[in-house]
């Protein structure tokens, strides 16, 4: 019962933070068209906007995805899932931008226990809220240690770092209402298969550390 | 006009960049409160369009703390967050006007000029007149006595200005930062060659754009002779 009440409370929490999270890239796709169409362009302009369009439907989709994910009980995945392939996606999702470094040998020969497309997810999603997070378009980067039977996946800032409230939701349980979506999916998936998501404090250094089960 | 936009999500920053620039308005983005914060304390902004949720400090808090350093700039909150306690704990911070998103643009733009009309004194209408001269901010339609004039982008955005402050002068750098995106033109002729074309274009009415001697121009009727 008590469960259930929680439960009950959470849901408007929850479902507030759902519509803010589609509202923004809503906006910008209903905000592209509406320019596009306002006077005429030329085809390379038509082009861009379209293209503007199609990546602000692409992030709607992989937000009904995460919404799917929670609404599930996620089942363990034993995979196994190579490192290097996972990483090699993170990098070219950022390719253009810039944003994000991601050494190309790391993670060559680690399996991991997961399947693949999940264990991306949950590591892209910790990177775009560090990308969004950053001070000054600190650039982020993503290195793969090991630290006794598990692997580690750092994601990192440069100086000047993260804002001192990126990462402070973490200390809180992962079905906390106010952990943004996308650390709250990337939690899920995560623990699902024995991993974690923490703040990698103490060692000098700004960031979180993705810690996974070696397959 | 200058506005100030303070949107963490780089996708929406660009959006809101390239259409408030097809309205005919000169944007700086920012994607955090720290930088806004400064930006915005530095002045020279006619509005400031600031999103809610920011990586460091919430947009109520930006817009609290810029009323309290007595930043009077219009404040237009633009969110995701669009409850009843959310819209009133903006206004209440200190902001003008509230938008939800998704927007509609031509809203979204009507809104920005609404709140810059009312921080003007001279000008309650939707549209910017002096004497014979009338501008339609929206349409961007020049008249002078009913007859349409054709202006150039800048020559709009200079009479825009100084219809804005209408009877009281604005200094070149006010025009050079206003007008000319910041870009120095305070020091060169091409402030003196473009009120020279708007003169021309006024016809007779050119004349109400008058030269304030070592400071700027002003739009204003001649002041009676003493005496």
């Amino acid at each position: 019962m008590a469960d259930e009440s929680n439960r009950a409370e959470a849901l408007p929490a929850f479902a507030g933070a759902v519509a803010h999270e589609i509202r923004t890239p809503l906006a910008a796709v209903a905000g592209e068209v509406e320019l596009a169409l306002c006077r005429d362009r030329t085809v390379v302009e038509y082009q861009e906007a379209l293209r503007r369009i199609g990546e602000g439907i692409a992030e709607l989709i992989e937000i009904t995805g995460d919404l799917s994910l929670l609404a599930s009980d996620i089942e363990p995945a034993p995979g196994p899932a190579q490192l290097d392939r996972v990483l090699a996606r993170v990098r070219e999702r950022y390719a253009d931008s810039g944003d994000v470094d991601v050494a190309a040998e790391d993670g060559v020969g680690i399996a991991i226990a997961d399947d693949e497309g999940r264990l991306y997810r949950a590591i892209a999603l910790v990177v775009e809220h560090a990308v969004r997070h950053r001070r000054n378009g600190a650039p982020i980067a993503l290195r793969v240690d090991r630290a006794g039977p598990r692997v580690r996946v750092l994601v990192e800032a440069q100086a000047p770092g993260f804002w001192p409230r990126a990462w402070t939701s973490l200390a809180s349980d992962a079905d906390d209402p106010a952990t943004p979506l996308r650390l709250r999916t990337s939690r899920r998936i995560l623990d699902a298969n024995g991993g974690a998501l923490r703040v990698s404090a103490g060692d000098g250094r700004d960031g979180v550390c993705i810690e996974l089960p070696p397959a | 006009m200058r506005v100030l936009i303070v949107e963490d999500e780089a996708r929406t920053r660009g959006l809101l960049e390239r259409g408030l620039r097809e309205a005919m308005f000169h944007v700086e983005g920012v994607g955090d409160a720290t930088t806004a914060e400064s930006r915005a304390l530095a002045g020279g902004f006619d509005a400031i369009l600031l999103d809610v949720m920011l990586p460091d400090h919430d947009g109520f808090t930006l817009c609290r703390r810029l009323r309290t350093r007595g930043i009077d700039t219009p404040i237009v909150l633009l969110t995701g967050r669009n409850g009843v306690s959310d819209r009133v704990h903006g206004l209440n911070a200190g902001a003008d006007d509230y938008v939800a998103k998704p927007f509609v643009f031509e809203e979204l733009v009507a809104r920005l000029r609404a709140v810059m009309r009312r921080g003007r004194t001279h000008h309650l209408d939707t549209s910017l007149s002096f004497g014979p001269i009338q501008v339609d901010e929206q349409t961007r339609r020049t008249t002078v006595d009913g007859k349409p004039v054709f202006l150039s982008n800048t020559e709009f955005r200079l009479l825009q200005y100084l219809l804005a402050h209408a009877g009281t002068p604005v200094t070149r750098e006010e025009l050079g930062l206003h007008v000319w995106d910041g870009e120095d033109e305070s020091r060169s002729n091409v402030i003196d060659v473009y009120i020279s074309y708007l003169r021309k274009r006024l016809g007779a009415a050119g004349s109400l754009i008058r030269t304030v001697r070592g400071l700027g121009y002003t739009i204003g009727e001649e002041s009676p002779p003493r005496g």
